[in-house]
């Protein structure tokens, strides 16, 4: 890992523990409904619910935000991409994830916006049924994966096309 | 404190409140109670001054973040100039190179403090660029200070 | 696999079985249809006797041609479908009988099975590269007459490039390529397009790596050298008629050893003639492997996922009664 990575993911990491607290918090609107308070639409969210939400940037092409509320917290991660292979890589892989998202349970089928490759929303019902520090841990290795796995593909992909270009050139060899 | 026998308590509840609380509300109920100072443009420029005159000197020594934290700039008139503040700021953190030695001198409501301007600042895309130098700030605060340091940030009310 | 054969598989197996059958004296009745790559079709048939077409002649086989090129080939010929047709059958040693033009198809040979020996289902299999080679083969021997004329002017360093541009095209889109001759190379210029946004990135990686690995690569610095553009060539420039954005004109240039002999020059020919299909292939083959691998990827992720959630605890004292009922205790 490189040495300007760890504190970034080290900021993230705390940041996320500190706001992954969530309790059961039913809606003050409608009785009887027991919603996510940061997916609520703005015009009718309300203060108290939501807290400061916090941006974690490394550069303009790697950066975090998290949106915490009183029963569950977004999150949402811009992965690396330097150039057009690798958008290509990003994108590909988001959708695979998000397409699967019903297994994944705190992914969110989309990001909250075009700012942001992926986005998860965690309620409170998934801290209850799941180890809250794991998730988090499972967040930071996403994060730490993805960047590898992202430059691993585009490696690989090079070495293949040079591989089969050259293929291609040895047979005109006499 | 007033006679707790008179507070009318219903009127604190959500389902008989029928104002729905926002940030500006909660910010403009601090105003008039005082509990934020705003900032009229003059006094902002004068804090401006000192501050982008220490750093035109190249003067980056510790007691420049005595400025930052001890006027934090909660509310101003011109948002204009608030954001040139925050430039200052913003100028003053990524040329402090020293970080350890200052955050020995910081006490715990300085360190939130100047969590909430590297967290306002990350947030700002015209600053993000640096953002690998904010980062390191805010690791040193979270090192030293726990995520208690990010649980009041994310708690607090008084943003900048 | 990594190249693509150039030889028609499901010819040569159509063929070997119809001609291993019928040496044994029980011969099949094939109509087969068979494709290729470039939207190339062919149609094997058993032939009818020709005084009655109700009667089927066993011993030969109709061997009919299709192809987007046709259309650009006869006007390389000067629109003599005669000269093509020839040039078509001494490529096959003159071995097969032209026959009528079967409908919708426009090359057709009567295949007989008489004297048909493996040599000759092979070159069969080989009909497509035989028919597109045309071009090269009109370009080769004006690289000749231009190197004889440089050589007669005996003035250094002249290059004549000729006047000639011949244009096939063999896809749809106004995909094809071009093929132009000077007297000491011949170039040949592909225009490809490709599908989608994604299809042109990854395009761009491997013709990269195709200009590249030459220089990088000493072994291979014989090859023909390669060069690309998104804007005609200067060789072809006049002949391009509709230009498009998406344009990808990928350059080889020939050099004379390349085709100084008969065996060379076919081999050249044909992996020349392969190369948009080979280009497109791997492009669709790395597609194919990233995609597996971020499905293994995303497997893993949930993996981890799952180590999160908490299990419930088991109850490992519950003691069962005899029949398999659960005591319980008070």
């Amino acid at each position: 890992m490189s040495q300007s990575l760890k504190p970034y993911l080290n900021v993230v990491e705390s940041s996320l523990e500190a706001c992954i607290n969530l309790t059961n918090f039913p809606s003050q609107e409608v009785e009887r409904h027991n919603r996510p308070e940061i997916e609520v639409d703005p015009s009718r969210q309300s203060a108290e619910l939501l807290y400061q939400p916090i941006h974690i940037v490394r550069n303009e092409f790697e950066k975090v935000l998290i949106e915490p509320s009183v029963n569950s917290l977004r999150m949402s991660i811009k992965i690396k991409q330097s150039d057009e292979i690798e958008k290509i890589l990003v994108h590909k892989f988001t959708n695979f994830l998000e397409q699967r998202s019903d297994s994944f349970a705190i992914l969110r089928r989309k990001p909250i916006s075009e700012e942001y490759s992926i986005s998860f929303l965690i309620t409170n019902k998934h801290t209850e049924t799941m180890k809250s520090r794991e998730l988090v841990k499972f967040i930071i290795e996403f994060m730490e994966e993805v960047d590898k796995e992202v430059s691993e593909m585009k490696l690989f992909l090079n070495a293949r096309a040079r591989f089969v270009a050259e293929q291609y050139l040895t047979e005109f060899i006499y | 404190m007033e006679d707790w026998r008179k507070i009318d308590i219903d009127s604190l509840d959500s389902s008989t409140r029928n104002k729905r609380l926002t940030q500006d509300s909660i910010l403009n109920n601090f105003i008039e109670k005082g509990i934020i100072h705003t900032y009229s443009s003059e006094e902002l420029n004068n804090l401006i001054g000192e501050l982008s005159g220490r750093i035109s000197k190249n003067d980056f020594s510790s007691s420049l973040l005595d400025i930052v934290v001890k006027y934090p700039v909660y509310a101003s008139q011109d948002p204009e100039l608030k954001l040139k503040y925050l430039q200052l700021v913003n100028n003053c953190l990524v040329n402090l190179k020293d970080i350890d030695s200052i955050m020995k001198q910081l006490s715990q409501d300085d360190a939130d403090l100047l969590l909430k301007y590297c967290y306002k600042i990350m947030s700002l895309k015209q600053f993000q660029a640096n953002g690998q130098l904010i980062i390191n700030w805010v690791d040193k605060i979270i090192i030293k200070y726990g995520q208690g340091a990010v649980l009041r940030y994310i708690t607090d009310r008084k943003t900048i | 696999m990594l190249h693509l054969p150039n030889e028609n598989l499901l010819i040569q197996k159509t063929l070997f079985e119809a001609l291993e059958k019928f040496q044994q004296k029980t011969p099949i009745i094939i109509d087969r249809i068979v494709t290729d790559f470039d939207y190339t079709q062919y149609h094997l048939t058993t032939a009818t006797l020709p005084q009655n077409e109700e009667e089927l002649d066993e011993s030969k086989i109709i061997l009919s041609y299709r192809s987007k090129a046709w259309a650009s080939l006869l006007k390389v010929a000067d629109n003599d479908i005669s000269k093509l047709n020839n040039f078509i059958l001494s490529k096959l040693n003159n071995k097969f009988e032209l026959v009528k033009t079967e409908l919708s198809y426009d090359f057709t040979v009567s295949v007989d099975l008489n004297n048909l020996e493996m040599a000759d289902i092979a070159q069969l299999s080989l009909l497509k590269i035989h028919i597109l080679s045309y071009p090269f083969i009109q370009a080769i021997s004006e690289f000749k007459n231009l190197q004889t004329q440089v050589i007669q002017s005996e003035e250094e360093g002249k290059i004549l490039t000729s006047s000639k541009i011949y244009h096939i095209e063999n896809r749809p889109n106004e995909e094809g390529f071009y093929v132009v001759a000077s007297s000491d190379r011949i170039t040949v210029i592909f225009n490809t397009k490709f599908q989608d946004y994604n299809d042109q990135i990854f395009g761009k990686v491997f013709i990269q790596e195709f200009i590249d690995s030459r220089k990088r690569n000493r072994a291979i610095q014989s090859s023909p050298q390669v060069l690309f553009s998104t804007v005609p060539p200067l060789e072809i420039s006049k002949a391009v008629v509709k230009k498009s954005a998406d344009d990808h004109f990928i350059t080889f240039v020939l050099f004379p050893r390349h085709f100084d002999n008969a065996e060379t020059e076919f081999l050249s020919i044909a992996k020349i003639l392969q190369f948009r299909n080979y280009f497109h292939y791997h492009i669709k083959c790395s597609k194919a492997y990233l995609h597996s691998r971020m499905r293994y990827r995303v497997g893993t992720f949930l993996k981890v996922l799952n180590r999160a959630k908490i299990e419930e605890e088991k109850d490992t004292n519950t003691k069962k009664t005899f029949s398999g009922k659960k005591m319980v205790s008070f």
